[in-house]
């Protein structure tokens, strides 16, 4: 457990000296900042109400959980693990008191950690901005529907990073790594479209899954089914990732 | 005398069928052992499987008696390695890499941090990133992160590589200076095989994957005019033209 503590705190430490960090706090910046421009300038200049205060986070969220948010997941996760095994930087974790298990585990909640603060981070900035241009429509149903959305985005995006994880102990590349978690992402999406009926299935057609926590009538069964599947990916592909790092010679 | 390394019947084979086959070797705490062999001879597999970067396909290693594969934690509690590299994070400062390995070892603290970058020559560039370190810096900082915690054993994968003379010669000072100190042992594996002749107490000759030979420093050089002669005619002796 102690070990893990450290692996923990050192993986924190990695992460916010890297400068991937800043880049996704600085587009998670540009993306609120431009969304609220344009919903002002189409409020202004067309008579177009496109989103209130407590709406416009939605907007954001539908835009940022398929972009910038699973986009630096897959950065945080490939530097993580190809980054390290191929600069060689592994071993200096590995070679400490600290069994295998407890360094993927610290590296995976670390992961899981970034995707929370970034959505908390783009939260407060779409609710501040949201505030900020349309205060008359400010409500605190609102807002605990804001916080909802954005709690429940995070679980299918971390079960994706999981994918990505698991890639990174597959392949040696981090590029190719890369390739081929875009490749996931888009055939996920398109899948989606062509078996709408299997969609539970793809990861991917999750990540606007908030909407059933916050639709008007909300059916529990089919949250239940949600979670339950990505319950079940998760496991496996933590299972997997841990599977291939556990044997991985460095 | 308690055995702080036991190599068993270990194995580990490439897929192009090099490696090491059937090692079995015991160290005696407070030797300062010496790895020798040619370029492919399975040094690096052997000190790899040893550090638990690598899974033997047979055999164990026992460190002061836990062993790296049931028990890696206990195993690699005493222990401080360089293998193959020295590496260091290259965004962070020397101070910096070193208090991070530091959080696995409660009883290091800012003061023996200093120490360490002082007895390797870094204190004056402790707040400098280690990317713009040059090669024997970065041996540098790899082997003060390696004595960090006070361990009780080494291994050290070319410990010399990157060094300049001044270095080599601290490095040798410094390795006799721990075992006088704190009965420190050394697993040494290097190419500059004077310093070996100079510094270890034992030394094992690996070639062809297998364990060939190994004696006390002091009876091989009373056999033969030095370790090279040696180390020539052993591998020599086992078919290496």
């Amino acid at each position: 457990m102690a070990g893990f503590k450290a692996a923990f705190i050192i993986e924190a430490i990695k992460l916010l000296k890297k400068k991937k960090i800043i880049a996704a706090a600085i587009l998670s910046i540009f993306a609120v900042v431009i969304g609220q421009i344009a919903v002002t300038a189409i409020k202004h200049g067309l008579g177009l109400r496109v989103a209130g205060s407590t709406e416009f986070p939605f907007l954001v969220l539908s835009i940022f959980s398929y972009t910038i948010l699973p986009l630096f997941a897959t950065f945080v996760a490939i530097d993580m693990f190809s980054g390290e095994f191929s600069s060689n930087t592994m071993k200096i974790t590995l070679t400490r008191p600290v069994s295998r298990f407890g360094v993927f585990s610290a590296k995976v909640l670390n992961l899981a950690l970034f995707i929370c603060s970034n959505l908390v981070f783009v939260m407060i900035l779409s609710l501040l901005a949201g505030f900020l241009f349309n205060m008359s429509s400010v409500s605190l149903l609102g807002f605990v529907r804001v916080v909802l959305s954005y709690m429940a985005t995070f679980f299918p995006v971390f079960v994706f990073s999981l994918l990505v994880v698991l890639l990174s102990n597959l392949l040696r590349g981090g590029l190719a790594v890369f390739f081929l978690a875009i490749i996931a992402f888009i055939a996920f999406n398109f899948l989606d479209i062509v078996f709408s009926s299997y969609s539970s299935f793809f990861i991917t057609s999750m990540f606007d899954w908030y909407t059933l926590w916050i639709s008007e009538s909300i059916n529990v069964y089919k949250i239940l089914r949600q979670v339950l599947i990505m319950l079940g990916c998760g496991i496996m592909l933590f299972t997997a990732g841990y599977y291939l790092f556990d044997r991985k010679d460095i | 005398m308690h055995k702080a390394i036991e190599i068993t019947e270990l194995t580990k084979v490439y897929s192009n069928g090099r490696g090491i086959s059937n090692m079995n070797l015991t160290i005696d705490q407070g030797d300062i052992f010496g790895f020798l062999g040619p370029n492919g001879a399975g040094k690096t597999t052997a000190m790899k499987v040893m550090a638990g970067l690598m899974r033997p396909d047979r055999g164990d290693v026992k460190i002061f008696g836990a062993s790296v594969i049931d028990d890696y934690v206990n195993a690699m509690k005493h222990v401080g390695c360089i293998i193959e590299t020295a590496e260091s994070y290259p965004y962070l400062s020397a101070n910096e890499n070193l208090k991070l390995f530091a959080r696995f070892y409660p009883h290091v603290d800012q003061k023996r941090i200093d120490e360490c970058l002082e007895i390797t020559g870094l204190l004056k560039y402790k707040n400098e990133k280690s990317r713009k370190f040059s090669l024997g810096m970065k041996q540098r900082l790899g082997v003060a992160a390696a004595i960090l915690s006070k361990p009780k054993l080494l291994i050290l994968d070319e410990p010399l590589n990157g060094l300049d003379v001044e270095g080599i010669i601290e490095m040798r000072k410094l390795i006799k200076q721990l075992v006088h100190e704190s009965g420190t042992t050394f697993f040494i594996s290097s190419h500059l095989i004077h310093d070996v002749e100079l510094t270890c107490t034992r030394i094992g000759v690996v070639y062809g994957g297998q364990l060939i030979n190994v004696d006390y420093t002091h009876n091989i050089l009373s056999n033969y005019s030095s370790l090279e002669n040696y180390f020539i005619s052993e591998v020599d002796r086992n078919g290496r033209v």
